[in-house]
């Protein structure tokens, strides 16, 4: 075995005692953030897709309303037939 | 029953342990490759950062690579190797940005190689630890990258091609211009003393 392989052997040994633990625990905080974030996209992404679709809708809606009544009124004839 | 999970985990490749992962986000799975990898992660990064929290503060980055990365992990390699190289080129990439390191080109396939150093080898297993941890402080990054995965992860010329995205014969080119470079910074060294 070469000593490549020893390298800083003690300075691992002491941060898997002291370290290792605290930055796990960062990681994890880190990683439920994350998570918390992809909860929330997932969860209203959808919403606000419907609230925008609804939205687009009331718009033709609108547009039709206005539209329909003047075509009503070309479709209709002045004078009865 | 739980013991008999304990001890299953224990047992289990990384491999399995990923795919238990990915499968259930569970935080044990994730536990047991910190358990196994932090210290080897920390390693290498000590030996490319001096402080001892700058090489933690890797440990931290790099994992987070690991984790965003994991579904991306096709098992071409070994998981270990998969890590490796994570580690390898986050670490490279931190001190290029941190000291606007050049990098040399090392494609200079042409050039004649002469592989057969092994009276060079021989003689690089031999130093002792705190020779090593001298000449690496002095080494450039990419030297010490690749002597630390050929002596120290023992991996192979394929292997750390794949890690360095580079053909096999300039890998080993590379191998051997960084043994001649630790040779010529042990010989500065010691001379100095």
């Amino acid at each position: 075995m070469n000593n490549f392989k020893n390298l800083n052997q003690e300075k691992i040994s002491q941060f898997e005692k002291n370290q290792a633990p605290l930055v796990e625990r960062k990681i994890k905080s880190n990683l439920n953030f994350f998570q918390f974030l992809g909860n929330l996209i997932e969860l209203f992404l959808p919403k606000q897709a419907q609230i925008y679709g609804k939205m687009l809708e009331e718009d033709k809606k609108y547009t039709n309303v206005g539209g329909s009544s003047t075509d009503k009124l070309v479709q209709q004839s002045k004078y009865p037939s | 029953m739980p013991q008999q999970i304990e001890i299953r985990i224990n047992q289990a490749s990384d491999e399995e342990i990923v795919d238990l992962y990915l499968k259930t986000q569970k935080d044990k799975y994730f536990s047991e490759i910190y358990k196994r990898y932090s210290g080897k992660i920390f390693g290498k990064c000590l030996s490319f950062f001096k402080e001892e929290a700058e090489a933690s503060d890797a440990v931290h980055d790099v994992f987070m690579k690991i984790l965003v990365n994991l579904s991306k992990f096709g098992e071409k390699s070994k998981f270990s190797t998969w890590v490796y190289s994570i580690t390898y080129n986050y670490c490279i990439d931190a001190i290029r940005k941190s000291k606007k390191m050049t990098i040399q080109s090392i494609d200079n396939v042409g050039e004649e190689i002469d592989f057969e150093d092994e009276n060079e080898d021989n003689w690089l297993q031999e130093v002792d630890m705190a020779q090593i941890e001298k000449v690496m402080d002095v080494l450039h990054p990419h030297d010490k990258a690749v002597l630390l995965m050929k002596y120290m992860d023992d991996m192979s010329i394929k292997e750390i091609c794949g890690v360095m995205e580079k053909t096999e014969s300039a890998i080993k080119m590379k191998i051997k211009r960084a043994k001649q470079r630790f040779r010529e910074s042990f010989v500065k060294i010691n001379h100095i003393e």
